[in-house]
């Protein structure tokens, strides 16, 4: 593949904190087609990233991460885009990482790759509880789909064109990334992980998922198969 | 004929006229409605003559005529909560899609 279309699709729900310095970074990296889907904020995270030169797309009510990323990934298909990257808005991932996470795809080895913060010698500081959680998860996957991850809840992907028009994401709010996973199996997509960073700071730890919600969403994926 | 009774037939026949009212105002629905008029006309039989539910518990060795109604009552209300389950989500992915549609449109 030579020369793919990159788009970097961010699902942002009152980030104007953190928005801008995501956005320059990117830019700064190289990467021009970044969209933001603003998930029903409060805040001035649409005018910001505006501002920075993203393509904001704005949902009038929130509807929850799995949403927006549905939201930002079909856009993204009708513009075109060969490789979409889901990356996240309160500033746990590197952009540096990128380049790495895309290279399976170019290479044509695989129609997904998923970031992993255990893989490799990453620089990633997981908090002890969130580390059982996620290993929790990855063998839960194993078990359920087959499918063989270190880390279960990285929002950091990148998608081929092929693979993102086969996943469907119907999952509105967390459990959407059990989905993926779930329609990788379904699809039989070629998948591959790749080692990424992960920062926690004080502001994702807030912002992000409490380790309660992990139940929440092990009850909603076990649910979704029951009543399917 | 017990207070009770006469409480619970007053209600049921308000529910039923509703039902009722409702079929015959919008007459595509009646197939919608027939578990409302079925919940309410057994309920009416078993207020009216309550040895049919002492029949029904002793045919399905239950206790008493009572329980039995409590056990189908609670067998009834769970499939209804299931029911709205289902309803809500539907609800949710239409709700998901049609802001997703709209955010799209005003790029």
């Amino acid at each position: 593949m030579q020369n793919p279309k990159i788009f970097i699709v961010i699902a942002a729900y009152n980030e104007e904190k953190t928005i801008a310095k995501i956005i320059d970074d990117l830019h700064n990296h190289g990467y021009q087609n970044i969209i933001v889907v603003d998930d029903g904020s409060q805040d001035k995270t649409a005018p910001v990233a505006e501002l920075k030169g993203a393509t904001v797309l704005k949902h009038i009510i929130n509807r929850g991460q799995g949403a927006a990323l549905r939201t930002g990934i079909e856009y993204a298909l009708d513009q075109g885009a060969d490789i979409i990257i889901t990356f996240d808005a309160d500033g746990q991932h590197q952009a540096k990482d990128i380049k790495n996470l895309i290279q399976p795809i170019i290479n044509n080895e695989a129609d997904i790759v998923l970031g992993s913060r255990f893989l490799g010698n990453t620089e990633s500081n997981v908090p002890f509880w969130r580390k059982l959680f996620l290993k929790a998860g990855a063998l839960s996957f194993r078990l359920m789909f087959g499918i063989k991850v270190t880390d279960s809840h990285n929002g950091f992907r990148a998608l081929s064109r092929k693979a993102a028009q086969a996943i469907e994401i119907t999952s509105d709010r967390m459990e959407h990334a059990s989905q993926i996973i779930e329609e990788i199996a379904k699809k039989r997509l070629r998948y591959k992980e790749i080692p990424v960073t992960i920062i926690y700071t004080d502001y994702s730890q807030e912002k992000g998922q409490s380790t309660l919600n992990a139940f929440k969403i092990f009850t909603k994926t076990i649910l979704r198969r029951l009543i399917k | 004929m017990q207070p009770i009774q006469i409480i619970i037939l007053l209600f049921a026949l308000f529910a039923l006229s509703r039902v009722l009212l409702k079929i015959k105002k919008e007459k595509t629905s009646w197939k919608k409605q027939i578990l409302w008029v079925f919940v309410w006309s057994t309920l009416i039989l078993f207020d009216l003559w309550p040895i049919t539910s002492t029949y029904f518990a002793s045919l399905f060795k239950v206790s008493s005529g009572t329980n039995f109604l409590l056990y189908i009552s609670i067998i009834i209300l769970f499939y209804l909560i299931y029911r709205l389950y289902i309803k809500i989500e539907q609800l949710d992915q239409s709700t998901t899609k049609l802001v997703r549609e709209l955010a799209k449109k005003k790029r």
